[in-house]
């Protein structure tokens, strides 16, 4: 087994290990000289998106803000928004009121902003006038007489028609009793009823007279008792009608007193002409008011009754009122629930029943926002029953119909309201992340119809000096806001490097204005505990090691389970087939990285690499797409002519958990290139990559975690200066290392390399030439690439001698 | 006057009301007295059931059988005592009540200190007119205090109506005293004709008494001045004696000549009521106390 050699000397320089911001560029001192910048850097194309939708008229122009979460969305949302409602006219005040011909289904009435609540006021006054009023009119002495006169007339027209009857009554000596059952005709006889003896003695002719004359006069009491209905009837239509006369006399000056108001609005001129009318029709409510029972069960009741509820049917429901409103209407709702989004109609228990009528009528967010604009988040839409699916109904019909779930959902078998559809013109904003979206686009047919807008964020933005002065401008806007100390320069370049860090992009900064935002709060935190007036460099930096000292007892403990032997990791020597992989841990918005052994053995076999992760299911896809490449890699350079009699098995050592990704092939591919070559590798090394079946190396993420990871383990062992990290070479411009690192490197205590192929790495971890084919088609003698396809046509061989027939012998 | 021993409530068949319960019952229990309702079953109309011509107008036919109106009467009279013991019996107010069949003699002599109430409207299958109650010419001979009661009245605050032929000015007022809610209120005394002799009447009954007396003089008055007085004072009951002339045909002549007889005999004499009175009634809508 060859020793490794001395190591090539080709790690990259300091200088590359991280992007530093030179504060010189700048030619402030503090963010306080700076002009506020009120839009975030990096979002060209969602500010224009934004503005575009917000601007254009059209149906369906709904907006979907898409994007990580803190990447300020939200605030960017709002502001334009905002700024465009302020150019917009205000928007209408909506009510809801009696519906006197269909009264289960409200009337909506539209009034300009401010005037809804006047036309409330002026309903209300108009029914506390009229309670007053209407009952003067009738109690007084014109239409006491009046109404006497007309009960008069009936009892004379009664009267003078019995008279005619009793009289002719007399004239033939017949009287009119009072019978139990109604009226007797009686003959008389000297001023008394004749008895049935007297009568028997009357002459026959007598008798017939008698007899005729009561049948005569039976007949005409019949017809004024048939025509007595008529004249009763006759006298409530009179008594109506000067109802209606009183009544429209007490409400006439009143009720035109509120018309004058509303000139203008032809919809509330028909709406008093009927309340004028029901008033008319209905006045002797306002009476019976007066009339307190005697019963105090009854009366109580009645006040219940009729002090809450008697003049509802003329009051107003204030649905929306726009009143002190500057532009058009701006509302996020945070809850939207069905009912909150819709608006829901509410029920009083009364006398254990639960009813309801146009008062009880309750907004939702989209009643507020008609005629302007409403801010959702779509995650919250989605965890509601049926809020999506109404609010596509609403925006399609154009129209806001109040349906509870129990409506929906087809339940509802109980009378109750169904208050007129208002109509809608708003602008819905959406706000969620990209998964959401691309979801939607491609399962709900109608979402790409609906919200045809989409306000794509970036999640960072190029790091060039202008994209640094713009976050520093960022920095002062929301340290103004926010009522933070301001930053000093040092503090500010350390704030932008932090964002490439963030960014995982030594040539990007990060858009994620939350955690920008909750570094400068922590900063200014500890600026105050060390009584500075601006936030410093140490102020950010302290802020940033407590940010990841808060979050790292996981990685604090791990590092420590290696240190104390129990994870089993080297970081000196060499080892033939077991090398140091990395992967990345994210747990609760942190993210570090952490060193893994990965052993492989190799033996004759059938050309398989088996990847015992995917085999006991803890390997994802990408993982085993990575394994199975390799054994891609050594057909096509080490067997492309004969069978690849191997079998290799690869393990993540210690692992107990999933593994997902491919940035340990290039691991996986050296570690097998050593089990075949025997050749050890430096344990000192660590190594993240992928690798393609031409063994190029491919870049990998979280390159940062994973080289701060390695160096964390080997600072804990000891740095001795052979120690390092091998990179893909497309990962040098994401290297935002911190400063400990680069610290180490500039010593010479810790290197970083970076590949481009695998050949290049054996170099490094072997310290053996890989060697290239020559023109005879060989590698070079002694190198690893030599040694690797000797020991794979010995497996061959060994195939081959195994297939051969047994010589010698037979029958 | 003496004190009211008790208020009556006459009714029949022609004379019965719910409204003219409830004001004797309340009447009754402002006074501090029992009340007696006497329903009177007309001989008379039995009488008449057994003509071969006789005929009614009812809902329920006209054929008319004795036995069957007996028994109407019988459940009219058990319905107006039920009636009026719910409504005694709300207002607490101790009540009995009697069913009369024409031999009332032993109750003339009993009834000096009754106010008799009795109803004067009637109505019968929807129609509002004048039938004749068999009560009506029979109480003035039986009663001294008759209230004439049309339908949906009260009475708090009377009137007193004195004339030339006033025969007993005293009682009136001693009548009208008795009826008032609060008599520290000034009563409304209203003298027709001479002045001088019933003004000093009053004066001598207000120094004895102790009344404040609103005097009101008027030299003659027609029913229609009495209603406009009456309407000016603000009075809801009048109250007059037996001999004021428009009660005149009303039967309270036979009284004061004292002709004693059999009640149901003379009350088929007159089977028309008094038209003045009627009138009157009409024209001022208020109960008038007779005292005789």
């Amino acid at each position: 087994m060859p020793e490794p050699r001395q190591l090539p000397t080709n790690p990259l320089p300091v200088e590359s290990l991280r992007h530093i911001c030179d504060e010189n560029h700048f030619n402030f001192r503090t963010t306080a000289e700076l002009e506020p910048l009120e839009q975030p850097p990096g979002q060209k194309r969602a500010i224009g998106a934004i503005q575009f939708g917000l601007r254009i008229p059209h149906e369906g122009y709904n907006l979907y803000a898409l994007g990580p979460a803190g990447i300020g969305k939200l605030s960017l949302v709002r502001h334009f928004t905002l700024q465009q409602a302020a150019q917009e006219a205000v928007a209408s005040d909506w009510v809801y009121v009696h519906n006197f011909l269909e009264p289960h289904k409200p009337k909506a009435l539209s009034l300009p902003a401010g005037r809804g609540g006047q036309f409330k006021a002026d309903m209300e006054r108009l029914v506390e006038e009229m309670r007053a009023s209407i009952p003067a009119a009738f109690e007084s002495e014109d239409y006491r007489t009046r109404r006497q006169i007309i009960d008069e007339e009936f009892k004379q027209k009664q009267q003078a028609s019995f008279d005619a009857i009793q009289n002719e009554a007399s004239l033939q000596g017949i009287a009119i009793l009072r019978t139990p059952m109604g009226m007797g005709l009686a003959p008389v006889q000297d001023k008394e009823i004749i008895t049935p003896e007297t009568f028997e003695k009357l002459p026959e002719a007598e008798q017939k007279r008698i007899q005729t004359a009561m049948e005569l006069l039976h007949g005409r009491l019949q017809a004024m008792l048939q025509q007595a209905p008529q004249w009763e009837s006759e006298r409530r239509e009179k008594i109506r009608e000067l109802n209606r006369e009183v009544a429209r006399y007490a409400i006439g000056h009143l009720l035109n007193g509120v018309r004058q108001h509303y000139r203008d609005l032809p919809g509330l001129q028909e709406h008093l002409l009927l309340v004028e009318q029901d008033l008319i029709e209905n006045a002797g409510q306002f009476l019976a008011a007066q009339n307190e029972p005697k019963n105090p069960l009854e009366a109580a009741l009645g006040k219940m009754f009729s002090d809450s509820r008697a003049f509802d049917r003329y009051r107003v429901n204030l649905l929306v009122d726009q009143s002190g409103r500057q532009g058009a209407p701006v509302i996020e709702e945070d809850y939207p629930s069905l009912q909150n989004l819709v608006g829901r109609i509410e029920y009083r228990a009364q006398f254990g029943n639960l009813a309801t009528d146009f008062t009880l009528i309750r907004p939702g967010a989209l009643h507020r926002a008609n005629g302007g604009y409403l801010v959702l988040e779509m995650r919250r839409i989605l965890q509601q029953s049926y809020a999506w699916e109404e609010l596509k109904r609403i925006l399609r019909s154009r129209e806001i119909q109040i349906r509870s779930v129990g409506d929906v959902l087809g339940l509802s078998s109980t009378v109750t309201l169904q208050p007129q559809p208002i109509p809608l013109q708003v602008k819905v904003i959406l706000m969620g992340d990209r998964m959401l979206y691309y979801l939607l686009c491609a399962y709900d047919p109608d979402f790409l119809e609906l919200f045809k807008v989409a306000a794509d964020f970036e999640d960072a933005f190029d790091r060039t000096a202008e994209g640094e002065l713009a976050l520093a401008r960022l920095m002062a806007s929301l340290v103004q806001r926010e009522g933070l100390r301001h930053l000093e320069v040092g503090a500010v370049a350390r704030v932008i490097e932090h964002g490439s860090r963030l960014a995982s992009d030594a040539q990007k900064l990060s858009a994620a204005l939350e955690a920008l935002l909750d570094l400068l709060r922590e900063a200014d935190y500890w600026a105050a505990q060390t009584g500075h007036s601006t936030i410093t460099a140490q102020d950010i930096g302290q802020a940033i090691d407590q940010q990841v000292y808060r979050a790292s007892r996981l990685k604090a403990h791990l590092q420590e389970e290696v240190r104390r032997g129990t994870l089993l990791v080297d970081t000196t020597g060499a080892e033939i087939g077991q090398i140091n992989g990395l992967s990345v841990l994210s747990l609760g918005g942190y993210s570090f990285g952490h060193p893994t052994r990965i052993t492989a053995r190799v033996r004759l076999g059938k050309g398989e690499v088996v990847d015992i992760e995917r085999e006991v299911e803890l390997g994802g896809p990408l993982h085993s797409k990575g394994v199975l490449i390799l054994a891609g890699f050594l057909g096509e350079r080490y067997s492309r002519e004969r069978p690849l009699s191997l079998s290799a098995s690869l393990v993540f050592e210690q692992s107990y958990a999933g593994v997902e990704g491919d940035s340990a092939s290039m691991a996986e591919l050296c570690a097998v290139l050593s089990a075949l070559a025997q050749v050890p590798i430096h344990q000192g090394i660590a190594i993240t990559g992928s690798v393609n079946q031409h063994g190029q190396a491919q870049p990998i993420g979280g390159v940062n975690e994973k080289i701060e990871g390695f160096f964390e383990v080997c600072r804990d062992a000891g740095l001795n200066g052979q120690q390092g990290v091998i990179i893909p070479r497309a990962n040098i411009k994401h290297l935002m290392l911190r400063q400990e690192v680069l610290e180490a490197v500039d010593a010479g205590q810790f290197r970083v390399w970076a590949v481009g192929t695998v050949d290049e790495a054996q170099t490094i971890l072997t310290g053996l030439e890989a060697g290239e084919r020559g023109a005879d088609g060989r590698f070079p003698e002694g190198s690893l690439n030599a040694r690797v396809e000797a020991q794979l046509a010995a497996f061959t061989e060994q195939v081959r001698a195994f297939a051969a027939p047994p010589t010698g012998g037979g029958t | 006057m003496s004190r009211i021993r008790r208020v009556i409530l006459a009714q029949d068949v022609a004379s019965r009301d719910t409204q003219t319960i409830a004001t004797a019952v309340e009447l009754a229990a402002r006074l501090g007295v029992r009340v007696l309702g006497v329903f009177l079953e007309d001989p008379s109309l039995l009488r008449w059931a057994s003509l071969p011509v006789a005929r009614q107008v009812s809902p329920w036919g006209s054929g008319v059988d004795r036995e069957r109106l007996a028994a109407q009467l019988r459940a009219l009279s058990i319905q107006a005592q039920a009636e009026l013991e719910v409504t005694a019996q709300r207002l607490g107010v101790p009540w009995s009540a009697q069913v009369l069949r024409g031999a009332l003699q032993e109750l003339v002599e009993e009834t000096a200190d009754d106010l008799w109430i009795i109803g004067t409207a009637s109505r019968v299958m929807g129609l509002e007119v004048q039938l004749f109650s068999m009560l009506r010419p029979a109480l003035p001979r039986v009663a001294r205090l008759i209230l004439l009661l049309p339908r949906n009245t009260a009475f708090q605050r009377p009137l007193v109506v004195l004339h030339g032929h006033t025969a007993s000015a005293e009682a009136v007022l001693e009548a009208a005293l008795g009826l008032m809610e609060m008599p520290a209120q000034p009563l409304s005394v209203l003298m027709i004709g001479n002045r001088t002799r019933l003004a000093a009447s009053v004066q001598a009954w207000q120094a004895q008494r102790n009344v404040v007396v609103r005097p009101i003089h008027l030299s003659q008055a027609g029913i229609e001045e009495l209603a406009g007085v009456a309407a000016l004072v603000g009075c809801d009951v009048l109250v007059v004696g037996a001999d004021w002339p428009p009660l005149e045909g009303e039967g309270f002549e036979a009284r004061r000549v004292r002709t004693p007889g059999e009640l149901s005999d003379r009350a088929s004499q007159d089977m028309v009521a008094s038209p003045s009175l009627e009138r009157l009634l009409a024209a001022i809508r208020l109960p008038v106390l007779v005292v005789q």
